[in-house]
């Protein structure tokens, strides 16, 4: 395995019972490497950046990420854990806590970082995602871009080497989408490794180094974004641009 | 009425007291007795799950008047091992016998009200709290007890008031409490009145803490 791979899949095959939802997946995601995953709803995508932070498990095939290979033990998911962090659909801030708590609860829970330092590196971050204004708000006071935008410092007070981003804008109106992909297409810029799950097909032409596109729980094509806009390789992802860029 | 009142006011204002002292002490000792009850329930389906249903089972099945008299009367009947274990001050006490049937009788409840609002927490948290790498510990003291608490608020509150009246089956045991200290006033007047006046600060009593719980959910409904 290359020293500068972030993330391999290797023959990885998982299953909901009977349901084969990810199939003999093969992706090597290089450091530093934008990926964006996109395909048609139910086609496995966000269960496969999902298997990178072992939310979910699989049943065979390897997968090693940041040259830890992911088994079922607790001792690993929680070492894999330290290097990945991740933003979801509803940004799942925790409700009784403000923005900055939001931000340096698993520093000082998990890291036994000091509450001083802790708080010192949040509004550092939420200052990147320019909400350190907002800092000693409750989640209830703010926007959904706005939530959103803390969720990704609160994923990044964690110092990830990778960040997963599973659809962190489906949930959200046109003005805040913008005001999260900014905060993105900033921390792509500084070399963050990442998979983002996103149907924003402007942010994966602007950011992404290459564009995997799922159907059915199998990778179908894998390509840099000009040459999967422009000119897809397969019939499938043909069909799928065609009916997301008709309406 | 006002002689029955004001010529016994420091017996009233006494028994008034220690209601509202035996029902906000067995509703908060309770209230911790519930937590791991609750865990158990919500998490555990192994024999610490089975431990807590049949705690739940027993303790909210038995009615609070008999386990009352089971503990203080019961236990006179153990008193030379009560002694031996050094516990014969607390079972020779109304006061501790009664203050512990009620704590039994509302960690089952409570711990009900706690689970019930444990198992309406999303999926998704448990998901955030594991991409977040909190440890178990953690999530559940510094996550989901928080979510839990104010979603059980409101029926914790009921529990509450209903503990305030379920006191009064103390002063069957011989505590003076605004029950027992009522019964006194009756047996020296035959004045039935003295219940009306019983029933006022009952009322009083209820009302003043609903106003109070009404503040407290107000303060912390951003956090459900």
């Amino acid at each position: 395995m290359l020293a500068d791979t972030a993330i391999k899949f290797e023959n990885m095959n998982k299953y909901f019972g009977a349901f084969h939802v990810l199939k003999d997946i093969n992706l090597d995601v290089a450091k530093g490497e934008r990926i964006v995953v996109c395909g048609p709803s139910g086609s496995g995508k966000s269960t496969l950046i999902r298997c990178v932070n072992a939310l979910e498990k699989y049943q065979s095939g390897h997968l090693y990420v940041d040259g830890i290979e992911l088994d079922e033990t607790t001792s690993t998911i929680r070492k894999v854990r330290n290097h990945v962090g991740m933003c979801f659909q509803h940004f799942n801030l925790f409700p009784h806590l403000t923005a900055l708590e939001n931000c340096t609860l698993s520093p000082i829970c998990t890291h036994k970082i000091p509450k001083a330092d802790a708080e010192k590196q949040a509004m550092d971050y939420l200052a990147k995602v320019r909400m350190e204004s907002f800092a000693h708000k409750y989640p209830s006071q703010l926007s959904g871009g706005q939530q959103q935008r803390v969720a990704i410092a609160r994923s990044l007070c964690m110092q990830p080497d990778i960040m997963l981003f599973d659809e962190p804008t489906s949930a959200l109106d046109p003005e805040s989408i913008s005001e999260v992909l900014d905060v993105m297409v900033d921390l792509a810029g500084g070399g963050m490794t990442m998979m983002c799950v996103t149907h924003e097909m402007g942010f994966a032409r602007k950011v992404a180094d290459r564009v995997v596109f799922m159907d059915a729980g199998e990778i179908v094509e894998v390509n840099d974004p000009e040459g999967f806009f422009a000119n897809p390789q397969e019939e499938r992802s043909a069909k799928f641009l065609k009916q997301i860029i008709n309406h | 009425m006002f002689d029955l009142y004001f010529g016994e006011m420091s017996r009233w204002n006494d028994g008034l007291i220690l209601t509202a002292v035996m029902s906000t002490l067995s509703v908060v000792i309770g209230f911790f007795a519930a937590l791991p009850i609750a865990l158990a329930r919500s998490k555990s389906k192994g024999i610490l799950g089975f431990l807590a249903l049949g705690y739940v089972n027993i303790f909210r099945g038995v009615p609070l008047l008999v386990l009352m008299f089971l503990i203080y009367y019961g236990s006179g009947q153990f008193s030379r091992e009560l002694r031996g274990l050094g516990l014969w001050w607390f079972f020779r006490d109304a006061y501790y016998c009664g203050l512990l049937a009620l704590v039994l009788n509302t960690a089952a409840y409570q711990a009900e009200i706690i689970r019930g609002s444990l198992d309406t927490i999303s999926t998704s948290v448990l998901e955030t709290n594991a991409a977040l790498n909190l440890t178990r510990w953690t999530s559940f003291r510094r996550v989901l007890l928080p979510i839990a608490f104010a979603k059980a608020l409101p029926p914790l509150g009921n529990e509450y008031i209903l503990m305030v009246k379920a006191t009064s089956l103390l002063a069957i045991i011989t505590v003076f409490d605004l029950m027992g200290q009522a019964r006194m006033i009756f047996s020296e007047t035959f004045d039935l009145r003295v219940y009306y006046i019983a029933a006022a600060h009952y009322l009083v009593l209820v009302l003043l803490i609903e106003w109070g719980l009404r503040r407290f959910e107000a303060r912390i409904k951003w956090m459900a």
